[in-house]
């Protein structure tokens, strides 16, 4: 079966050398109706590889592969209609509506000169609906919550039609209630089909919806597969700098979860 | 309730376009019509008609010279230069992602003044003065654009810094002129063409610079959804597909041309750039696709009775970057304090 996201070999730096490469040698795929999660501690490069996948952020050596095709011989419109890219929240300069807001992810389907038409009206107010935020449409963005905003970008990437989506720590900044909320929707567009990949500073968040997860650390993969498997107490340690044990919870609750302590006990060093 | 929380009246945009044709309309006979010589309506829509029609002339020549040679070539300088310098502002002020942002941003203002007074120093010709402006505010919009590309980065921030380095060149040469102007005759010219006028817009103005001028508004209320990407951010708008790069330059060339032209024309007319856009904005909310429009609108018909009353309102004229301040500054106070827009 043909991956819908595929990264091979990719390296990146800002200043062009190597020498100095956010992170280097990436190589991940993520299938259809999957979620794969990005674990990392802060300032790892989370972002920066995020933004290379959509198209934002050149790289230097390696390639994006998006249903085979390589991102960089795509014309940017084109990319944004396969590939929706839901950035970390910030605030806008003007009051827009959310309904103004969501049919912007239109946009690539649109000629230069076009307005959107009521039928892009309609898709917006459909990707409104699975987001499950058409009760704001006629609301200032500038009045929204935390989480009410990033709804609204998720619904704006899911107007753009795209199979693959790509969110930057969608939770973040979100108390837990609107964090389960989020996840429950990006689960739902799995569902529905699309190739998910997200990056989420919560290591229980993969093993409440990923399929595959991934820890970026020092500009590379330390290792990836199964969120069983790559979330350990040991990953888990060295990844964040402080000692953190993964229990199964039974209970009804059914899954693993990660348990940090404040400090750390002296221990031999894992390398 | 939270659902409650609206900014801005969010009128019907199509119902207020229309409302405010007629008002332009009838604006624009109005300002026909008044002067120290009064045209009756009738007679003033008969004469225009004249021009296309063969109608028997029953109206002295001197009426008809007035109106075809003096009022028209004014009235249509204030409908280009009120629409184009709001429509840039609007423009701008998405690019920038900035409501404080007006079309002189970029330095062309500074730019003509520079030319204005280089011209009326070393040539005191009426033609001169406005080419001269008209090509150095070209001038400083490209000395800033070059100047914003040295960092690639943050674009935008870029050029708003380059903005105000090369209008403080502009300003300080600009200042040197007055300083060695001579003080009885230039130097008072240099400071009444700064304060802006339609005194001295004719039909040769009008042919040169109108059509430019309508494709610059023109252009920017074809690409206005386009700039509410724009003002959600670059990587926003880069994520949607969108050109970033390009679009912006369109905006700015298209801004440039009518403000350079604007300023040629009329002198520098603060204010209304800046301002006439937040009035849009109360009326009919952020969304460009409405706002640019009906900003449009507002633009003409406010330049149009602010020049009339500055050639009306007293024997002499009153200078309109005055005016349009002096009368605009009440409207805005008023307007704010009635609705928040919420910016």
């Amino acid at each position: 079966m043909q991956n819908g996201l595929r990264i091979e070999g990719l390296s990146f730096s800002y200043s062009g050398d190597p020498g100095d490469a956010v992170f280097r040698e990436v190589n991940l795929s993520v299938e259809h109706g999957s979620i794969f999660c990005l674990l990392g501690p802060n300032g790892t490069g989370k972002s920066t590889l995020l933004k290379c996948i959509s198209g934002l952020l050149h790289p230097g050596q390696g390639r994006v592969l998006v249903h085979g095709n390589d991102i960089s011989l795509l014309r940017a419109a084109d990319l944004a209609q396969e590939l929706g890219y839901v950035p970390q929240s910030q605030v806008s300069a003007f009051p827009f509506l959310v309904e103004d807001i969501v049919v912007m992810g239109r946009a690539p389907h649109l000629s230069v000169f076009e307005s959107p038409k009521p039928r892009d009206v309609q898709i917006a107010y459909d990707s409104m609906e699975t987001v499950g935020v058409v009760s704001l449409a006629k609301r200032p963005c500038t009045t929204l919550s935390g989480g009410e905003w990033q709804l609204t970008l998720i619904a704006r990437a899911l107007a753009q039609e795209p199979r693959i989506m790509v969110l930057d720590e969608p939770t973040s900044h979100l108390d837990m209630g609107n964090q389960m909320k989020i996840l429950h929707v990006v689960q739902g567009l799995a569902e529905r089909g699309l190739a998910i990949i997200m990056a989420s500073h919560f290591p229980d968040h993969a093993f409440l919806v990923a399929s595959q997860t991934a820890i970026l650390n020092n500009g590379r993969i330390v290792q990836q597969g199964l969120p069983e498997d790559v979330i350990t107490d040991n990953n888990m340690r060295n990844t964040y700098g402080v000692d953190i044990k993964v229990l199964y919870i039974g209970e009804g609750i059914n899954r693993k979860a990660c348990f940090p302590s404040l400090r750390n006990k002296p221990q031999p060093s894992t390398d | 309730m939270q659902s409650n929380k609206k900014t801005g009246i969010h009128l019907n945009p199509v119902k207020l376009q229309i409302f405010l044709v007629l008002l332009l309309a009838g604006v624009s006979t109005a300002a026909l019509m008044a002067g120290q010589l009064r045209i009756h309506p009738y007679e003033v829509i008969r004469i225009l008609l004249s021009g296309v029609f063969p109608i028997e002339k029953t109206w002295s020549p001197t009426l008809e010279s007035v109106l075809f040679d003096v009022r028209l070539p004014r009235l249509l300088a204030g409908l280009l230069v009120g629409a184009g310098l709001s429509v840039s502002g609007a423009a701008f002020q998405g690019l920038f992602r900035n409501p404080l942002v007006s079309p002189h941003i970029l330095g062309v203002s500074a730019g003509a003044g520079l030319g204005a007074a280089l011209a009326i120093l070393f040539f005191g010709k009426i033609f001169m003065v406005q080419l001269f402006s008209f090509l150095f505010g070209l001038l400083a919009v490209l000395m800033t654009y070059s100047l914003s590309r040295v960092y690639r980065t943050t674009p935008v921030l870029m050029l708003v810094l380059s903005g105000m380095i090369v209008g403080a060149l502009f300003s300080a040469a600009t200042s040197l002129l007055k300083y060695i102007a001579d003080p009885v005759n230039q130097m008072p010219s240099i400071v009444f063409w700064m304060l802006g006028s339609l005194n001295n817009a004719s039909n040769k103005d009008m042919i040169i610079a109108g059509p430019v001028m309508l494709a610059g508004i023109i252009i920017l209320l074809l690409i206005r959804w386009r700039i509410n990407l724009l003002a959600m951010g670059e990587e926003e708008a880069r994520s949607l597909g969108i050109d970033t790069g390009r679009i912006r330059a369109v905006i700015i060339v298209c801004a440039t041309v009518i403000s350079a032209s604007a300023v040629s024309i009329s002198g520098i007319i603060g204010w209304i750039g800046l301002v006439i856009p937040h009035i849009g904005r109360i009326l009919v909310g952020p969304d460009n696709k409405k706002l640019l429009p009906v900003t449009t609108l507002i633009g003409a018909i406010y330049l149009v009775v602010v020049d009339t009353i500055a050639r009306t309102a007293i024997e002499s004229e009153i200078p309109i970057g005055i005016l349009t301040a002096i009368v605009g500054a009440p409207i805005f106070a008023y307007l704010l304090r009635k609705n928040r827009s919420g910016w």
